[in-house]
């Protein structure tokens, strides 16, 4: 990137399974508030540029983006929705930053997960109609396919899922954050109920609401303005073939793929060691441990990341830990990274955090994800 | 600026909600490449695309090549038998399949049992029964 991108202020409100006193508006109200307020911006004034992530089916509400902007003080400004992870979200805000459309822009995603009653059947609906959807599978299924599938053609064996398990929900006990945390024995985790096997109870993460808004800006302008940024270094996404269609179980190409075009944008070259801490998509267990033998490159490398030797990963308890956010999973990823980096993510802290490492993919049946980089 | 919703709601009592449903219905085209291979599966076989420029079989078949994105106009006739590369067992137990020099593959119920790497063939149903859908198929069981 010719010039960086900087995070000048972030705001979240929610963080629970359930948020039952505020709308999606009033949530997304909040959570902007406080960003607006953490980057001393004022969004009728400063914005040039909105973004939100967003997808209808889990809205309820069809063409979700004429009910976005007044709540984020977008009203009469332009804002486009994208129904994608905040990966390419604040890829699309890089872009209006570097290409001169605004100096400061807003991204924005939420979850209000407890307001869709039919959670499997909008999951399910994510099927391809004509051979996916007939036989019945829904998202367990798949998962469990893609689990048995990426053990047996790796030889990780299920034990470490397990590790990861329990590791992220221990760490998602001290996360202020985390609805999920627990502490855990691998055994508890080894023999917890299976709807399908081997997917197990702890394997999936469970559905948690929150709003969260980052605000971003030019270098030029963050520096013009005497902000204290998180920067964001390169960010890339990718979509590969699901393995249903031939992608293979033992990496994920979009992870991969993703990780070699933003370590190339950033100038760096491709070493976990280079990041200080690792945020990774782990909506479901097996997922975390495939993603990152998918940006580590080998098993050692893997195997060296979750027994602590390297950068470390999940802080926050990831999404086993703190929820599923659906359509905010990973922008509370880019969050994590953005209070780590600042020195505010108060008892789950990593000491002297400089460089950080998100890494997201869209959920099943999906081969779609992508990777940011952020320093400061 | 400070946050901005001063009064907040303190009472379950005061928590108010809606429920609704949305009645949706599709009919799904299959397309071109989509009917060829009902169709196939209706006489009883698995038809995979066949790539022009780059060679390569795949499945499910589509009109175009996911490699090299030429447009696939033949298919052929895949030998019913194959690899299963992943189980979920449940209250039914589904199975991943990989036929010889495909690429992809199709998920489906498996009938009695298997493991991973073992091969299977495909079951289908009585020619009489078979109305052109993946519901041709009964499922794969094992072979030999």
């Amino acid at each position: 990137m010719p010039e960086r991108v900087a995070i000048i202020g972030a705001g979240y409100e929610g963080f629970r399974p359930l948020v039952s006193d505020l709308s999606t508006r009033e949530l997304m109200f909040e959570a902007a508030s406080r960003a607006y307020d953490d980057a001393s911006v004022d969004p009728r004034r400063d914005v040039g540029s909105f973004i939100c992530c967003t997808e209808d089916l889990w809205e309820g509400w069809s063409i979700t983006d004429e009910m976005v902007p007044d709540q984020i003080g977008a009203a009469g400004r332009p804002l486009c929705t994208i129904p994608a992870d905040a990966i390419t979200g604040i890829g699309n805000a890089a872009m209006h930053v570097l290409a001169g459309v605004a100096d400061v822009v807003v991204l924005e995603a939420h979850s209000k997960a407890a307001d869709a009653l039919s959670k499997k059947q909008i999951e399910d609906l994510g099927q391809e109609p004509t051979l996916m959807r007939p036989l019945g599978v829904d998202t367990d299924t798949l998962a469990a396919l893609e689990m048995d599938g990426f053990l047996k053609s790796t030889g990780y064996k299920v034990e470490e899922v397990d590790e990861i398990v329990v590791s992220s929900k221990r760490r998602a006990m001290h996360n202020p954050r985390a609805s999920f945390g627990a502490s855990l024995s691998k055994d508890e985790v080894a023999h917890a109920s299976a709807g399908s096997s081997p997917l197990r109870k702890f394997d999936r993460a469970p559905f948690a609401e929150a709003g969260i808004v980052l605000v971003l800006a030019s270098e030029r302008w963050a520096r013009k303005n005497r902000c204290d940024p998180v920067y964001l270094d390169a960010v890339a996404w990718s979509s590969s073939l699901p393995w249903f269609d031939g992608g293979g179980f033992s990496a994920a190409g979009y992870a991969k793929d993703s990780y070699s075009k933003a370590m190339r944008r950033a100038g760096k070259k491709k070493d976990l060691r280079a990041f200080d801490l690792l945020e990774v998509d782990d909506t479901f267990s097996y997922k975390a441990l495939q993603h990152l033998h998918s940006i580590a490159g080998s098993k050692s490398e893997t195997r060296r990341v979750i027994a602590g030797a390297g950068p470390v990963l999940n802080p926050s308890g990831g999404a086993l830990g703190v929820g599923n956010l659906l359509e905010a999973s990973a922008i509370h990823r880019l969050l994590e990274c953005y209070l780590q980096l600042k020195g505010q993510a108060g008892p789950v802290q990593v000491k002297d955090a400089r460089t950080a490492l998100v890494q997201s993919w869209r959920g099943i049946p999906t081969a779609t994800g992508g990777v940011a980089l952020l320093s400061r | 600026m400070n946050v901005p919703i001063t009064e907040r709601l303190a009472a379950g009592s005061e928590v108010r909600a809606w429920e609704d449903t949305i009645p949706f219905r599709y009919e799904y085209t299959a397309g071109v490449a989509g009917e060829k291979f009902l169709r196939g599966l209706r006489d009883g076989e698995i038809l995979a695309g066949l790539c022009p420029s780059c060679g390569l079989t795949s499945l499910p078949l589509r009109m175009y090549c996911v490699d090299c994105y030429a447009e696939v106009t033949k298919s052929v006739r895949v030998r019913p038998a194959g690899v299963v590369r992943a189980l979920a067992r449940g209250a039914r137990t589904f199975a991943y399949v990989e036929f010889d020099g495909v690429k992809g593959g199709l998920v489906h119920t498996l009938i009695g049992s298997a493991r991973v790497g073992s091969r299977v063939v495909v079951r289908f149903r009585p020619k009489r029964q078979r109305v052109g859908a993946l519901s041709d198929v009964l499922g794969f069981e094992r072979s030999g």
